[in-house]
Protein backbone atom coordinates (compact mmCIF):
# COMPACT_ATOMS: atom_id res chain seq x y z
CA UNK A 1 0.00 0.00 0.00
CA UNK A 2 1.40 3.27 -0.84
CA UNK A 3 1.85 5.99 1.63
CA UNK A 4 0.97 9.80 1.51
CA UNK A 5 1.71 11.54 4.67
CA UNK A 6 0.11 15.06 5.81
CA UNK A 7 0.79 17.34 8.76
CA UNK A 8 -1.48 16.93 11.49
CA UNK A 9 -2.14 20.58 11.27
CA UNK A 10 -3.44 20.38 8.23
CA UNK A 11 -6.30 17.81 8.62
CA UNK A 12 -8.88 18.06 11.76
CA UNK A 13 -9.57 13.97 12.40
CA UNK A 14 -10.88 12.74 15.28
CA UNK A 15 -8.82 10.88 18.15
CA UNK A 16 -8.46 7.51 17.28
CA UNK A 17 -7.31 5.01 20.33
CA UNK A 18 -6.00 1.23 19.67
CA UNK A 19 -8.72 -1.60 18.36
CA UNK A 20 -11.10 1.36 17.15
CA UNK A 21 -11.93 2.49 13.53
CA UNK A 22 -13.62 5.89 12.76
CA UNK A 23 -15.87 5.59 10.31
CA UNK A 24 -15.85 8.76 8.29
CA UNK A 25 -19.61 9.04 5.95
CA UNK A 26 -21.25 11.40 3.97
CA UNK A 27 -24.82 11.02 2.25
CA UNK A 28 -26.18 10.31 5.45
CA UNK A 29 -24.09 7.05 6.08
CA UNK A 30 -24.75 5.45 2.22
CA UNK A 31 -21.13 6.08 1.45
CA UNK A 32 -17.96 5.82 3.36
CA UNK A 33 -15.43 8.49 2.86
CA UNK A 34 -12.35 7.00 5.34
CA UNK A 35 -11.96 5.07 8.28
CA UNK A 36 -10.03 6.39 10.91
CA UNK A 37 -7.45 4.16 12.91
CA UNK A 38 -4.73 4.45 15.53
CA UNK A 39 -1.21 4.14 13.89
CA UNK A 40 -0.60 0.83 15.89
CA UNK A 41 -3.54 -0.60 14.39
CA UNK A 42 -2.51 0.27 11.09
CA UNK A 43 1.12 -1.10 11.90
CA UNK A 44 -0.42 -4.45 12.44
CA UNK A 45 -2.60 -4.64 9.01
CA UNK A 46 0.69 -3.68 7.13
CA UNK A 47 2.07 -6.79 9.08
CA UNK A 48 -0.66 -8.87 7.87
CA UNK A 49 -0.63 -7.49 4.71
CA UNK A 50 3.07 -8.80 4.12
CA UNK A 51 2.31 -12.82 5.54
CA UNK A 52 -0.75 -12.47 3.52
CA UNK A 53 -0.22 -10.93 0.01
CA UNK A 54 3.11 -12.49 -0.87
CA UNK A 55 3.68 -13.21 -4.49
CA UNK A 56 4.84 -16.49 -4.98
CA UNK A 57 8.04 -16.64 -6.54
CA UNK A 58 6.84 -19.09 -9.39
CA UNK A 59 5.17 -16.17 -11.20
CA UNK A 60 8.82 -14.18 -11.14
CA UNK A 61 10.75 -17.28 -12.82
CA UNK A 62 11.92 -17.05 -16.49
CA UNK A 63 11.98 -19.05 -19.25
CA UNK A 64 15.82 -19.86 -18.77
CA UNK A 65 15.00 -21.02 -15.48
CA UNK A 66 12.51 -23.30 -16.25
CA UNK A 67 14.06 -24.97 -18.68
CA UNK A 68 16.95 -25.33 -16.49
CA UNK A 69 15.14 -26.99 -14.33
CA UNK A 70 13.37 -28.81 -16.65
CA UNK A 71 16.71 -30.27 -18.30
CA UNK A 72 18.01 -31.33 -14.77
CA UNK A 73 15.06 -32.39 -13.34
CA UNK A 74 15.05 -35.21 -16.54
CA UNK A 75 19.31 -35.77 -16.39
CA UNK A 76 19.17 -34.03 -19.34
CA UNK A 77 21.78 -31.03 -18.84
CA UNK A 78 24.85 -32.94 -19.90
CA UNK A 79 26.23 -35.18 -22.44
CA UNK A 80 28.50 -36.75 -20.34
CA UNK A 81 29.32 -36.77 -16.44
CA UNK A 82 32.76 -34.92 -15.69
CA UNK A 83 34.62 -37.69 -14.99
CA UNK A 84 37.50 -35.64 -13.84
CA UNK A 85 35.72 -34.65 -11.21
CA UNK A 86 34.16 -37.60 -9.78
CA UNK A 87 37.65 -39.02 -9.85
CA UNK A 88 38.57 -35.72 -7.42
CA UNK A 89 35.50 -37.24 -4.92
CA UNK A 90 37.01 -41.02 -5.63
CA UNK A 91 40.57 -39.95 -4.78
CA UNK A 92 42.08 -41.09 -7.99
CA UNK B 1 34.95 -27.08 13.14
CA UNK B 2 37.81 -26.59 10.40
CA UNK B 3 36.56 -25.34 7.16
CA UNK B 4 37.57 -28.73 5.47
CA UNK B 5 34.91 -30.58 7.71
CA UNK B 6 32.25 -28.74 7.53
CA UNK B 7 29.55 -30.01 5.22
CA UNK B 8 27.58 -26.94 4.85
CA UNK B 9 28.37 -25.08 1.43
CA UNK B 10 30.77 -28.49 0.75
CA UNK B 11 29.73 -29.77 -3.09
CA UNK B 12 29.72 -33.31 -3.28
CA UNK B 13 29.03 -36.41 -5.47
CA UNK B 14 25.69 -38.03 -4.55
CA UNK B 15 22.99 -39.84 -5.97
CA UNK B 16 19.94 -37.47 -6.34
CA UNK B 17 16.41 -38.81 -6.60
CA UNK B 18 14.19 -37.06 -9.00
CA UNK B 19 10.61 -36.35 -7.83
CA UNK B 20 8.71 -39.46 -8.40
CA UNK B 21 5.52 -38.50 -10.12
CA UNK B 22 2.80 -40.71 -11.97
CA UNK B 23 2.13 -43.48 -12.95
CA UNK B 24 4.04 -44.88 -9.63
CA UNK B 25 5.56 -48.15 -10.64
CA UNK B 26 5.71 -50.61 -7.48
CA UNK B 27 7.76 -53.09 -7.12
CA UNK B 28 6.67 -56.31 -5.60
CA UNK B 29 9.35 -58.80 -5.35
CA UNK B 30 11.96 -61.03 -7.00
CA UNK B 31 9.13 -63.23 -8.48
CA UNK B 32 6.14 -60.50 -9.00
CA UNK B 33 5.45 -58.12 -11.88
CA UNK B 34 6.19 -54.58 -11.50
CA UNK B 35 2.88 -52.87 -10.43
CA UNK B 36 2.07 -50.03 -12.11
CA UNK B 37 -0.45 -47.10 -10.28
CA UNK B 38 -1.53 -44.22 -12.77
CA UNK B 39 -2.54 -41.61 -9.68
CA UNK B 40 -1.64 -41.19 -5.91
CA UNK B 41 -5.58 -40.91 -5.04
CA UNK B 42 -5.40 -44.57 -7.20
CA UNK B 43 -3.03 -45.90 -4.65
CA UNK B 44 -5.20 -43.83 -1.63
CA UNK B 45 -7.92 -45.68 -2.68
CA UNK B 46 -6.29 -48.88 -3.00
CA UNK B 47 -4.83 -48.47 0.81
CA UNK B 48 -8.30 -47.03 2.07
CA UNK B 49 -10.82 -49.85 0.79
CA UNK B 50 -8.62 -52.85 -0.40
CA UNK B 51 -5.65 -52.86 2.70
CA UNK B 52 -2.80 -52.13 0.34
CA UNK B 53 -0.04 -51.17 2.43
CA UNK B 54 1.30 -47.56 2.33
CA UNK B 55 4.77 -48.21 2.61
CA UNK B 56 5.35 -49.81 -0.94
CA UNK B 57 9.14 -50.20 -2.97
CA UNK B 58 8.44 -47.16 -5.30
CA UNK B 59 10.75 -47.57 -8.73
CA UNK B 60 12.20 -43.97 -9.25
CA UNK B 61 15.00 -42.80 -11.15
CA UNK B 62 17.93 -40.83 -9.68
CA UNK B 63 21.62 -39.66 -10.68
CA UNK B 64 25.06 -39.49 -9.39
CA UNK B 65 25.49 -36.07 -9.92
CA UNK B 66 27.22 -32.75 -8.01
CA UNK B 67 25.41 -31.17 -5.71
CA UNK B 68 26.12 -28.68 -2.94
CA UNK B 69 25.12 -29.06 0.91
CA UNK B 70 23.21 -26.37 2.53
CA UNK B 71 22.95 -27.74 6.14
CA UNK B 72 25.74 -28.26 8.79
CA UNK B 73 25.33 -31.70 10.69
CA UNK B 74 27.89 -31.21 13.93
CA UNK B 75 26.37 -33.90 15.69
CA UNK B 76 25.82 -36.43 12.83
CA UNK B 77 22.63 -36.65 14.99
CA UNK B 78 20.65 -36.56 11.16
CA UNK B 79 21.71 -38.30 8.94
CA UNK B 80 19.70 -36.73 6.05
CA UNK B 81 21.14 -33.70 4.04
CA UNK B 82 19.10 -30.81 2.57
CA UNK B 83 20.91 -29.93 -1.04
CA UNK B 84 20.76 -28.28 -3.92
CA UNK B 85 21.52 -30.42 -7.46
CA UNK B 86 23.95 -28.31 -9.83
CA UNK B 87 23.49 -28.41 -13.52
CA UNK B 88 25.66 -27.90 -16.60
CA UNK B 89 24.86 -25.95 -19.16
CA UNK B 90 26.33 -27.42 -22.50
CA UNK B 91 22.72 -28.66 -23.44
CA UNK B 92 20.99 -25.00 -22.55
CA UNK B 93 20.58 -22.32 -25.95
CA UNK B 94 23.15 -20.28 -26.28
CA UNK B 95 21.56 -17.30 -25.16
CA UNK B 96 20.12 -19.32 -22.10
CA UNK B 97 23.61 -19.92 -21.10
CA UNK B 98 24.65 -16.43 -21.33
CA UNK B 99 22.43 -14.91 -19.59
CA UNK B 100 23.53 -17.48 -16.52
CA UNK B 101 27.33 -16.83 -16.93
CA UNK B 102 25.94 -12.69 -16.20
CA UNK B 103 24.38 -13.81 -13.03
CA UNK B 104 20.80 -12.34 -14.73
CA UNK B 105 19.64 -15.27 -13.62
CA UNK B 106 18.30 -15.39 -9.58
CA UNK B 107 17.52 -18.72 -9.74
CA UNK B 108 20.44 -20.56 -11.07
CA UNK B 109 23.67 -19.37 -9.39
CA UNK B 110 26.81 -19.75 -11.85
CA UNK B 111 29.60 -21.92 -10.97
CA UNK B 112 32.40 -21.15 -13.24
CA UNK B 113 34.69 -24.60 -14.57
CA UNK B 114 37.21 -24.24 -11.55
CA UNK B 115 38.75 -27.65 -10.55
CA UNK B 116 40.22 -25.89 -7.47
CA UNK B 117 36.94 -24.27 -5.54
CA UNK B 118 34.17 -25.56 -7.02
CA UNK B 119 35.82 -29.44 -7.61
CA UNK B 120 34.63 -29.46 -11.31
CA UNK B 121 35.88 -29.47 -14.93
CA UNK B 122 32.71 -28.09 -16.40
CA UNK B 123 30.74 -24.48 -15.45
CA UNK B 124 27.43 -25.05 -14.17
CA UNK B 125 24.85 -23.74 -11.79
CA UNK B 126 23.08 -24.17 -8.77
CA UNK B 127 19.70 -24.72 -9.32
CA UNK B 128 17.49 -22.82 -6.88
CA UNK B 129 14.53 -24.78 -7.89
CA UNK B 130 16.00 -28.48 -7.19
CA UNK B 131 15.88 -28.85 -3.30
CA UNK B 132 16.69 -32.56 -2.60
CA UNK B 133 17.18 -34.44 0.31
CA UNK B 134 20.06 -36.97 0.60
CA UNK B 135 21.24 -39.21 3.14
CA UNK B 136 24.40 -39.28 3.82
CA UNK B 137 25.02 -42.82 2.83
CA UNK B 138 24.15 -41.65 -1.17
CA UNK B 139 27.48 -39.06 -0.86
CA UNK B 140 30.29 -40.81 -3.34
CA UNK B 141 33.62 -39.91 -1.87
CA UNK B 142 34.88 -37.04 -0.54
CA UNK B 143 33.66 -33.31 -0.75
CA UNK B 144 35.20 -31.60 -4.53
CA UNK B 145 34.60 -27.94 -3.52
CA UNK B 146 32.83 -25.52 -1.62
CA UNK B 147 31.44 -22.66 -1.52
CA UNK B 148 32.37 -19.30 0.64
CA UNK B 149 30.52 -17.52 2.94
CA UNK B 150 29.68 -14.96 0.86
CA UNK B 151 27.92 -17.50 -1.98
CA UNK B 152 26.79 -18.84 0.66
CA UNK B 153 25.07 -15.86 1.82
CA UNK B 154 23.14 -15.24 -1.08
CA UNK B 155 22.36 -18.48 -1.75
CA UNK B 156 20.48 -18.35 1.59
CA UNK B 157 18.45 -15.45 0.35
CA UNK B 158 17.33 -16.30 -2.41
CA UNK B 159 16.47 -19.82 -1.49
CA UNK B 160 14.40 -17.88 1.55
CA UNK B 161 12.58 -16.31 -1.82
CA UNK B 162 12.09 -19.20 -4.03
CA UNK B 163 10.69 -21.64 -1.45
CA UNK B 164 7.91 -18.49 -0.66
CA UNK B 165 9.27 -18.74 3.16
CA UNK B 166 8.03 -15.45 4.80
CA UNK B 167 10.66 -14.44 7.10
CA UNK B 168 9.17 -11.38 8.63
CA UNK B 169 8.75 -12.25 12.41
CA UNK B 170 12.16 -14.15 12.08
CA UNK B 171 14.12 -10.44 10.71
CA UNK B 172 11.77 -8.30 13.21
CA UNK B 173 13.51 -10.26 15.94
CA UNK B 174 16.74 -9.81 14.94
CA UNK B 175 16.43 -6.71 14.14
CA UNK B 176 14.87 -5.54 17.57
CA UNK B 177 17.85 -8.27 19.18
CA UNK B 178 20.17 -5.78 17.38
CA UNK B 179 18.70 -2.67 18.19
CA UNK B 180 18.66 -3.98 22.12
CA UNK B 181 22.47 -4.55 21.64
CA UNK B 182 23.33 -1.18 20.34
CA UNK B 183 21.24 0.47 23.37
CA UNK B 184 23.08 -1.41 25.90
CA UNK B 185 26.68 -0.66 24.12
CA UNK B 186 25.41 2.84 24.43
CA UNK B 187 24.35 2.68 28.26
CA UNK B 188 27.92 1.50 28.96
CA UNK B 189 30.02 3.69 27.49
CA UNK B 190 32.60 3.57 29.35
CA UNK B 191 33.04 -0.47 29.21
Amino acid sequence: MQMRSLSANDVRIPEPVPGEAISVEKYGGKTRKAVVIHPSDFDFFQRLLEIFDQTPYELRLTDTALIAHELGESGRDEQEIDHESLGLALGE
Amino acid sequence: MSAAATLRGAIVWAIAPYAPKAPFRIWGGVDAPIATVETATELARLVRRRGLDAEQTFLTTGKLRPLVILQERPRHALPEHVALRIIRLEELARSHQEAIRSEREPSLFYLRADKAKYGMTKEGAIDLNAVVRIHESAIAGRTIGRLDASELRVIGERLAEHLDLDLTLLIERKARDMFERIAAIRERPDE
